[in-house]
């Protein structure tokens, strides 16, 4: 049972810095992503092939995955953040599935379904990490510098409060003469940069990686700690990775059989979802504050024609 | 030869697509509610529908009615249970929908894994027998899935064209706020479109589980080809969105003389997101 916790400990740990990154994109600048698992992908087998191949330094691995979890989110983000906002969410789903069939397909380098498995412990300088304990102490502390690193861009830089104003009002940021788009852009690179980084560490924790890790379902996994805890804060995404990262594998326990423990924890995380939507929009951060805020409602965000007309995505907050 | 086949059934994959898109666009500007659970509705619908053929073995036409019908109830009840609860409550923004409607559709594709088990399941061959001959066969399947689109798209431009209940709608899809300033902000057209949208998507649920039979992933796949095909053409604009559909179809089944069929869709989803690059309002768009 102790094992089954730090394990999960490891893995919700890990999902915290995801969701904390995902939250940059839903919370900070509104733009919904349904590709996030992608990008801890990315980062994992990025540390798999060079933990394989190169080096299993788990700086050297972290810089790599940041690096190409950086450029795939550039990629990425190229065409999607032209999207009007609440469209995002069908191009990062269009991102999600060429990804999940580059991880099944390319097979040469990905080793496609079969994964790629083996790859060795992670080592800082002479010290090999073996124990999930440790592996729990290494994501501890990325989580802890990804908490700082994301306080200070958002909370303390002006790149931050830009990225909230791209997100409250778009037309006020254009008037500023600066590009809503590029400032997305900035999001969904920083975003893709942070996932990649927990992604490193769990290649190298879990010694295995396959496409089934880095699929929709772990995206909305990743929504769905950001909901959960509340958007837009930066304990939100924290309280919600803890609740549901031990949460939902904890339905495992169970002793059901596999075939109906997997729809099982999806159903659960899909009625949290309505629940939380239908009583409290602002997510678990909310409810202590006894608030629920009344949104403005479409009375602010009409405009003339159907095909132009912008719908603000901060219905949520 | 080979591409001509590919394009036949590109146009009629494609015409599904477009068709669900339809739904998807219809509900979209009416409600202004990015309702992602079409996809819940085209499962529903898929599963009694095969449950009903292939199952109880009951005639293909009285069922397709009923599945249809069962269609039009899930997209009100959606819509009554969860989406109007939540405008009441709140006033809900597009994000309060969008997760609360991604919250249905996780809720009932995984109740319906677990009823049907995960993997893909098949109504018999009917419609695969092909028409014509030796060099160029096309499956009835495929005449009958762009015939089932054009009725249906035909449907709806003459109730949007030539009745009430279609001046309401399109003048829903114009100015949300002036309909309610002069009184006619009522909720009942907003109930009846999502009826009417959940219609089509199950229209194009039908045709396609007799294609390609119906797997429980496929529900969001589905929602995000109509979303795509919606996105592809233009936003609020019909046409764009069966326009969008034929194209992500052709696309995809024409690449399939090139590419392995795993990649399929990550093609089609590719030439979308070409598109956007470069028009982000969609083909048929007006600019942003």
């Amino acid at each position: 049972m102790f094992a089954f916790y730090t394990n999960a400990g490891v893995l919700a740990v890990l999902a915290a810095i995801s969701a904390l990154a995902l939250n940059v994109l839903i919370g900070e600048t509104g733009i919904f992503s349904a590709a996030q698992a992608v990008f801890y992908g990315l980062g994992a087998y990025t540390a798999a092939l060079v933990g394989l191949h190169v080096s299993s330094s788990l700086p050297l691995s972290a810089l790599a995955g940041m690096v190409v979890a950086g450029l795939a989110a550039l990629v990425f983000a190229i065409p999607a953040v032209r999207v009007r906002g609440d469209y995002f969410i069908v191009a990062s789903f269009a991102f999600s599935v060429i990804m999940t069939t580059v991880f099944s397909q390319w097979t040469s380098v990905t080793g496609g379904n079969a994964g790629i498995s083996g790859v060795p412990e992670a080592t800082i300088g002479p010290l090999a990490i073996a124990a999930a304990s440790g592996y729990l102490a290494v994501a501890v502390v990325f989580l802890v510098l990804t908490c700082g690193a994301l306080y200070v861009i958002l909370r303390r830089a002006p790149v931050g409060r830009m990225l909230r104003a791209v997100r409250d009002d778009e037309v006020a940021v254009m008037a500023l003469g600066k590009s809503p788009a590029y400032l997305r852009l900035i999001a969904v690179v920083v975003a893709g940069v942070v996932s990649g980084l927990a992604g490193v560490v769990y290649a190298y924790f879990v010694s295995f990686v396959d496409p089934s890790g880095f699929g929709f379902s772990e995206s909305i996994l990743f929504v769905t700690m950001v909901i959960f805890g509340g958007v837009g804060s930066l304990a939100g995404p924290l309280i919600g990775a803890l609740v549901v990262g031990f949460g939902i594998p904890s339905l495992g326990l169970l002793n059901l059989p596999s075939s109906v423990i997997g729809p099982l924890q999806q159903i659960v995380v899909g009625m949290i979802l309505i629940v939380l939507m239908v009583f409290y929009p602002g997510g678990l951060a909310a409810v202590p504050e006894g608030l629920m805020r009344r949104v403005p409602g479409r009375g602010q965000t009409a405009s003339s024609t159907p095909g132009t007309e912008k719908v603000t995505a901060h219905g949520a907050r | 030869m080979v591409i001509l086949q590919l394009i036949i059934t590109g146009i009629a994959v494609g015409a599904l697509y477009g068709l669900a898109g339809i739904g998807f666009n219809l509900i979209f500007s009416t409600t202004r509610m990015f309702d992602i659970s079409i996809g819940a509705t085209y499962l529903i619908v898929a599963y009694v529908y095969y449950s009903l053929v292939a199952q109880a073995r009951i005639p293909v036409a009285a069922t397709a009615v009923v599945a249809v019908a069962i269609g039009g109830l899930c997209g009100l009840a959606f819509y009554l249970g969860v989406y109007s609860w939540i405008e009441r409550r709140s006033f809900g923004g597009f994000f309060t929908y969008f997760v609360a409607s991604f919250g249905v559709l996780t809720v009932v594709q995984n109740l319906l894994a677990m009823i049907y088990g995960s993997a893909r399941v098949f109504i018999g061959q009917g419609l695969l027998r092909t028409i014509g001959g030796s060099a160029l066969e096309v499956p009835k399947g495929d005449i009958v899935a762009i015939g089932v689109a054009i009725i249906g798209y035909a449907a709806l431009e003459l109730v949007l064209n030539r009745t009430r209940i279609g001046v309401r709608f399109r003048a829903m899809g114009e100015n949300q706020d002036l309909l309610r300033t002069i009184g006619l902000g009522s909720r009942r057209y907003w109930a009846l479109a999502f009826v009417m949208g959940s219609v089509l998507v199950g229209a194009s649920a039908i045709v396609t589980t007799y294609l390609q039979g119906v797997a429980p992933s496929d529900g969001f796949t589905l929602a995000n080809f109509a979303i795509a095909a919606v996105l592809l053409g233009g936003v609020g604009r019909y046409r764009g969105a069966l326009f969008g559909g034929l194209l992500l179809g052709v696309v995809e089944n024409v690449a399939l003389a090139w590419v392995p069929g795993a990649w399929e869709q990550a093609v089609g989803f590719g030439v979308l997101l070409v598109v956007l690059l470069f028009r982000p309002s969609g083909l048929l768009g007006s600019a942003v």
